[in-house]
């Protein structure tokens, strides 16, 4: 965790803050900050604008006739997608692929549940209503962070981190739900392959009781409680 | 007879109450209003899709992504705001995010070189211009920290760790090149 910024600090992150480039903990200052200080929202107000601006400043390139027809078409038959003509310069690729995706087919089709389970995060991490929590890791795992991003219905979320540690075969990482001091459940056990990695984490369903979630490294499998310090932890609003 | 001349004033608050009544029409989910939209800000939703994900391909799915989005949840949108900044700021998070699932890096700067800030042509209009010569007025290094950071959505700590370069640098080279932008903006607006 970064150490408390003081005011002049802040002014000087607020540029950088605008345009998204400060970390989660700093921003969770500032936004501490901009509550408290009108003068800081006035400031940040310019910074705001020259980030509006930059959104205009790209070369313009004319977008293919073909997708204002896409696009008219997933408006107007709700969400099947057809996809766009494929570009002159794709379809050697395509013949080919065409073979590859054959003999591919049967190892897909035992694969549905990780593709409906890939779709499901990619809808919650795109859903515009869905609460995200950043976090950055404790002590020994500054280098971790990553989001809890929780889905309207609260029933699903979707647990994202970057710069975990791979760990070894005799070890998983455990996600943890907080309902008190003393009352927690375990929300997942999962041993990602590479450092960076989105689980889709099924919600109890009195999941509005829960107040923090924390993640520890624990015996693979799972333990019936905590047997080590965090990795990161967050606050449920 | 006489035919009185529309001001500037007069043209933008046309635009803004055509631009209401569209947005009413989307709500209603009366299509034709998205095209009508899509012809209007399609160009420059695709081109700020295309300068974060580098590809055609991804740039039309994002691109399809943000009208779909526009289509559905209007209501997601202030009145009385910049729509036109809305959407784009909804389109940039869109293509960030992916960039972020498809672990995909774009090596250095690649939109905001010196050659590519040429031609008036290439920008949508007058609101571009006077952001396009204030950033042709920063250094290379303030420019392209600002690229990684607005383009690719990377944080001080992974611009330093990508260029490796000290993190102060890094911070005082976006916080040095925005305020530069800043004070354009203030000129611009007579501030």
């Amino acid at each position: 965790m970064s150490n408390p910024l003081d005011l002049n600090a802040i002014r000087e992150l607020l540029p950088a803050y605008a345009i998204g480039a400060v970390e989660p903990d700093d921003a969770r200052q500032i936004e501490a900050a901009l509550a408290q200080h009108p003068d800081l929202r006035d400031e940040l107000a310019g910074y705001q604008a020259v980030s509006d601006a930059l959104l205009l400043a790209v070369p313009q390139i004319e977008p293919r006739p073909a997708l204002r027809d896409a696009i008219m078409q997933r408006a107007e038959g709700g969400r099947n997608i057809r996809p766009l003509p494929p570009h002159r310069g794709l379809l050697y690729a395509m013949a080919a692929a065409t073979i590859i995706v054959i003999l591919l087919g049967v190892f897909f089709l035992t694969q549905d549940g990780e593709l409906d389970e890939a779709d499901r995060i990619t809808a919650i991490v795109e859903d515009a209503a869905a609460i995200r929590i950043d976090f950055t890791g404790e002590d020994d795992f500054e280098a971790v962070q990553g989001a809890f991003i929780i889905a309207p219905d609260n029933q699903q979320a979707v647990l994202s981190v970057n710069n975990l540690d791979v760990l070894d075969d005799s070890r998983a990482y455990q996600l943890w739900l907080l309902r008190g001091e003393d009352q927690r459940i375990s929300g997942l056990v999962f041993r990602p392959d590479q450092s960076d990695t989105m689980q889709l984490v099924t919600l109890p369903e009195n999941f509005a009781e829960y107040v923090a979630f924390g993640v520890t490294i624990e015996p693979a499998g799972g333990s019936d409680a905590p047997t080590s310090s965090p990795v990161f932890v967050g606050e449920l609003e | 007879m006489f035919v009185p001349i529309q001001t500037r004033e007069s043209k933008i608050e046309s635009a803004m109450i055509e631009l209401d009544q569209l947005l009413a029409a989307v709500k209603a989910r009366e299509s034709n209003a998205l095209q009508r939209l899509y012809d209007r800000f399609g160009q420059q939703v695709y081109s700020l899709a295309y300068a974060v994900a580098q590809n055609r391909e991804a740039a039309e799915e994002i691109t399809q992504d943000v009208f779909l989005k526009l289509w559905t949840k209007v209501e997601n949108y202030e009145p009385n705001t910049n729509f036109r900044a809305w959407l784009l700021r909804m389109t940039r998070n869109q293509a960030i995010d992916h960039l972020r699932r498809e672990r995909k890096h774009i090596e250095g700067s690649v939109v905001w070189v010196m050659d590519d800030l040429g031609g008036p042509s290439n920008f949508p209009d007058d609101d571009a211009r006077w952001i396009r010569n204030a950033l042709h007025d920063l250094s290379d290094a303030q420019r392209d920290a600002i690229e990684l950071a607005f383009l690719q959505g990377l944080t001080h700590e992974q611009i330093a760790e990508r260029l490796e370069i000290p993190l102060g640098t890094i911070k005082s080279r976006i916080r040095d090149g925005l305020q530069h932008l800043r004070e354009a903006w203030e000129r611009e607006n007579g501030q």
